[in-house]
């Protein structure tokens, strides 16, 4: 007889009212303030949340694998029936990797650096008694298999830091599932990945779920993701879940102005560019120093007076749940049907490019990096991180390059600013060639050519005041002391930091803040030329769109030209005139943004642009053509082209010719590929069977 | 905003070194660093104050008096000669603990700056800063720095000098890692996208942010200074007779062990200057780094 979970009628997972609180004893403040939510056999269920919105202490919490200093405060944890708070850390041992699986964001940490990847999958069978040493050797092949490792034997005897971050997610993942649990739990997965391994891992995942029926909880900061493949979703917002029901239902009618925002900001496929992002304003809440009444009024473009008195709970309105005294009034309007609003000036005032001038000409830049050979007295070997890359830059354009980790898009941007030396190539700028520049020369022209890097915490001097740190390129290049001051000022109030933020240290800022010191810095000199590394990949989803939007606003303010460098399609879409997609040290395709993301002809941008999680409305998975494997290794890179053995149109030809640059119709558009993607036939616009 | 420091580069250095000063101060109001700031402060003044607080000159000699145990009149007792050995533990700070603050700075600066400059340079300068410290490295100090006092001859300021030339290479190592760390953070590489000169990237923006680690080096080894120098007094290469030295104290005391007074007051303070030394520069140790402030 199927006992009551089986049959669905209870939850698998049923956590009720569930607190975690941090902190001393008589200080402590609750991160996770009453959650309650249910998984059912076989579901997926996606938990969305910004840092510290709580979600990952949620889990943690259900598992028993709470860090020390936070402690469950109230609620129950229901796992099949059997209560887990509580219950006798040797029971909760049991249940863990028997029963329930775990997947952690970091596959570095979470598996043991001197532990053969074999016997690390084996182990939860091992200690758990469940196979003998044979049985649990081909288990571990079925399940490393199924994870789209194809030489499993090879695979075995491999320590973990021999794989690349794909690879050990994938054995972290066949960890988590070789006792065949009931439920997965997997804690940010993909967010260390590269966006075409993450649509593999996705694409495991449900796969997993439908072949072995594990239930699966996914906790993320993206949207996109959770929109892919779960089949309900629960937004976390300040510790409480503030709308929870199907995954569609909640897309299309978002009754939670949080979350409606967040639909809103994400940059859609149909949303053109030039278009402001509907951002949130203001920062996600200190959790202990909450707001009173609804946590999220602050924020809110529709709060009324009772969302600052009381706090609302989770109440059906339509067909998901939401914690919205607005909603539950029905006086939330619908949601808007062109998503983004408010359209903005083109970049440039609409001139045509050709008649504004040449800022900067890079010709074949080469760099490459010394790399000890592999054994000792081996002649080290080049490591080729830009491998002959042109670009030309007119004053006003935004380009947007792209592409995975260890393309050496970092690198290319290191060379225009001009801060490593090229072994080979050209770059001329503002008409000067600045290509063997040094000493005061080019200290001089510095000024005109400023950086955005990517960590807001790595990048700000810690022992310096945000006023100093602002200023300090104005004192060296010998701004006058009320020049100086006058410009910092002006500057933090441009990118939005008045008031008495200047005063502090860097430590004393959120990200968003810091971020948009990193920005003032970069500004405050007046370039000509901003090259921004990665400026919002370590920043909260809602603060995302706010940093994009402020550097639109500036890029059209002072007539800015900018490179920007994103592993995030959407993000580069939103901002970018011209898009370049980089592949192993080279550029395989660039062009007019709008032409490159609906006609893109290099198999690699087609790969790239479906491998992007996007809110889909309808029911179905959408078809799309998922890169194999993952990106070689820039140290041996394949003959002829390179990106030829991850290339589902790859014929013999490719392997001995490598394809250069050619144009189409259009001469902006240009592509390196001897057998491009047809244009009326690209992947991207291909709708589900 | 006008209350900031963007005037002028040296106001702002200046302030910004006692602003981390202070903030380092404020960080530690643990029982250690109290306790060692007491036992420092309780030697100082006796030492500073040695001229009012002591009724007999350091020199002074009563051979009626010799080898009287602690009492009202001669709280320490007196020595082989009759003299007074608190005045002579007070007035012999006056030689060790000035010298042994003098070794470590003069350590610090010659140690600080060639492990900045190998750390930043690199390359031919690197390898021969380096190649350098590890021959100084390879010996045990207190064995060179015997070598260099016999050699120069004995004297206090010769002292100094034997001692301070053996022990920057520890500072070398310390702050070229430091420096080598702080070089790749993108602070570092912002300043120089904004035109800073290298010199100026190296004393403004990687020196202040690699001070603290060494300052806390530096304080505990003030404490093994006073040690050191006190082991060479020991030996007999440090002050002369009949200049008072805490270690040379110790050696003519050790001759007359039944007088059990007349070595274990001039100990006295090299071990509580030590262990106070040492427990300063482990607060601010701790205090600094998060780590072993977590947990405790």
């Amino acid at each position: 007889m199927l006992r009551a979970v089986e049959r669905g009628e209870e939850a698998l997972l049923d956590v009720r009212d569930l607190q975690v609180a941090v902190g001393p004893p008589r200080r402590s403040w609750l991160v996770v303030r009453g959650v309650s939510l249910q998984v059912r056999a076989g579901e997926i269920f996606g938990l969305l949340g910004e840092s510290g919105s709580g979600k990952s202490m949620t889990v943690q919490a259900i598992n028993g694998l709470l860090p020390p200093g936070a402690r469950v405060t109230g609620g129950s944890v229901r796992f099949d029936g059997e209560e887990l708070i509580g219950n006798s850390s040797r029971r909760l041992a049991q249940l863990r990797g028997d029963r329930i699986g775990m997947v952690f964001q970091d596959s570095l940490t979470s598996l043991d650096p001197i532990m053969q990847i074999g016997p690390q999958v084996a182990e939860p069978l091992l200690l758990h008694d469940k196979a003998s040493r044979r049985e649990a050797r081909s288990l571990v092949a079925e399940r490393l298999r199924a994870m789209g490792m194809a030489d499993t034997h090879e695979a075995v005897r491999r320590y973990p830091h021999e794989f690349s971050g794909g690879m050990r997610q994938r054995a972290a993942i066949a960890t988590a599932l070789i006792g065949t649990p009931s439920l997965l739990i997997a804690d940010e997965p993909t967010t260390a990945l590269d966006v075409t391994v993450q649509a593999q891992i996705l694409d495991i995942c449900r796969r997993l779920n439908q072949e072995l029926g594990a239930a699966i909880v996914l906790i993320s900061h993206d949207l996109g993701v959770l929109a892919e493949i779960c089949t309900t979703i629960g937004v976390m917002y300040a510790g409480r879940i503030v709308q929870t029901g199907p995954t569609r239902a909640l897309l299309e009618h978002p009754n939670h102005p949080y979350t409606r925002a967040l639909v809103e900001s994400m940059p859609r496929r149909s949303g053109s560019r030039g278009v402001r992002l509907k951002a949130i304003g203001g920062e996600p809440p200190a959790p202990d120093a909450l707001p009173d009444g609804c946590k999220f009024h602050p924020r809110c473009a529709y709060a009324i007076a009772r969302c600052v008195e009381q706090e609302p709970t989770l109440t059906w309105v339509g067909e998901t749940r939401s914690a919205c005294w607005v909603a539950q009034a029905g006086a939330l309007p619908p949601l808007a049907e062109t998503g983004p609003v408010g359209l903005t000036q083109p970049a440039a005032d609409g001139k045509p490019a050709t008649t504004r001038d040449v800022l900067l000409t890079a010709t074949d830049l080469r760099h490459y990096f010394a790399v000890p050979g592999e054994r000792l007295f081996a002649r080290p070997r080049q490591l080729r991180a830009v491998d002959g890359v042109s670009v030309e830059l007119r004053r006003g354009d935004t380009l947007g390059i792209v592409g995975e980790s260890g393309c050496g898009k970092s690198t290319l941007a290191k060379c225009l600013l001009r801060l490593i030396d090229v072994d080979a190539g050209r770059i001329e700028f503002m008409g000067r060639d600045i290509t063997r520049l040094a000493g005061d020369e080019l200290r001089r022209i510095r000024r005109h050519v400023q950086p955005i890097f990517q960590d807001p915490y790595a990048s700000l001097n810690p022992r310096r005041r945000i006023t100093e740190i602002i200023a300090e390129p104005l004192i060296v290049n010998g701004f006058a002391a009320d020049e100086v001051a006058s410009r910092v000022q002006q500057s933090l109030d441009l990118v939005g930091l008045g008031g008495r933020l200047g005063s502090r240290f860097p430590h004393e800022l959120s990200g968003g803040q810091r971020q948009r010191v990193g920005i003032a810095r970069a500004i405050v000199l007046r370039p000509a030329l901003i090259v921004a590394d990665e400026p919002i990949s370590s920043l909260d989803l809602s603060i995302q769109a706010q940093i994009i939007n402020l550097l639109r606003d500036l890029q059209q303010r002072f007539d800015l030209t900018l490179v920007f460098i994103s592993h995030d399609l959407r993000m580069v879409r939103q901002l970018c005139t011209s898009i370049a997609v980089m592949f192993l040290g080279k550029i395989v395709e660039t062009g007019p943004t709008e032409e490159v993301c609906a006609r893109p002809r290099h198999p690699y941008t087609g790969a790239l642009l479906a491998s992007v999680p996007e809110l889909s409305f309808s029911r179905e998975p959408r078809s799309r053509t998922l890169l194999a494997g993952e990106p070689p290794s820039p140290l041996s890179p394949p003959s002829g082209c390179r990106f030829r053995t991850r290339c589902p149109s790859c014929r013999n030809h490719c392997a001995s010719n490598e394809p250069q640059l050619v144009a189409g119709a259009d001469a902006d558009h240009r592509w390196a590929c001897h057998f491009p993607l047809a244009t009326e036939n690209a992947p991207i616009m291909q709708v589900a069977e | 905003m006008s209350g900031v420091a963007i005037s002028g580069n040296a106001v702002v250095a200046g302030r910004s070194l006692l602003r981390r000063l202070s903030a380092v101060v404020r960080l530690v109001p643990n029982a250690e660093f109290l306790v060692g700031v007491v036992i420092i402060g309780i030697w100082t003044v006796l030492i500073a104050a040695a001229p009012v607080i002591t009724r007999y000159g350091p020199l002074n000699q009563q051979i009626r008096l010799r080898l009287q145990p602690p009492s009202a009149v001669h709280w320490f007792g007196t020595d082989q000669l009759g003299r007074d050995i608190f005045s002579r533990v007070c007035y012999g700070g006056r030689e060790s603990f000035p010298a042994a603050i003098a070794v470590v700075a003069i350590g610090f600066l010659i140690g600080v700056s060639l492990g900045a400059i190998a750390g930043y340079r690199r390359g031919v300068v690197d390898d021969v800063v380096m190649r350098l410290t590890d021959m100084f490295l390879a010996f045990p100090l207190i064995v060179l720095a015997m070598a260099v006092a016999a050699a120069l001859g004995a004297s206090l300021s010769h002292g100094i000098i034997a001692l301070a030339a053996v022990w920057w290479p520890s500072f070398v190592r310390v702050s070229r890692a430091l420096v080598l760390d702080l070089s790749n953070k993108e602070y570092v590489v912002a300043a120089r996208a904004a035109g800073r000169r290298p010199a100026g990237i190296l004393f403004r923006v990687i020196l202040p942010n690699a001070l603290p680690p060494l300052l806390v080096m530096a304080a505990i080894d003030v404490g093994r200074a006073i040690l050191s120098f006190s082991i060479l007094g020991f030996l007999g290469l440090g002050a002369q007779p009949p200049q008072p030295e805490w270690g040379a104290m110790v050696s003519a005391g050790a001759a007359v062990m039944d007088d059990w007074w007349v070595a274990l007051f001039p100990a006295l303070p090299i071990l509580t200057l030590a262990f106070a030394f040492n427990l300063i520069g482990d607060s601010i140790r701790d205090a600094l780094d998060p780590w072993v402030g977590g947990r405790r």
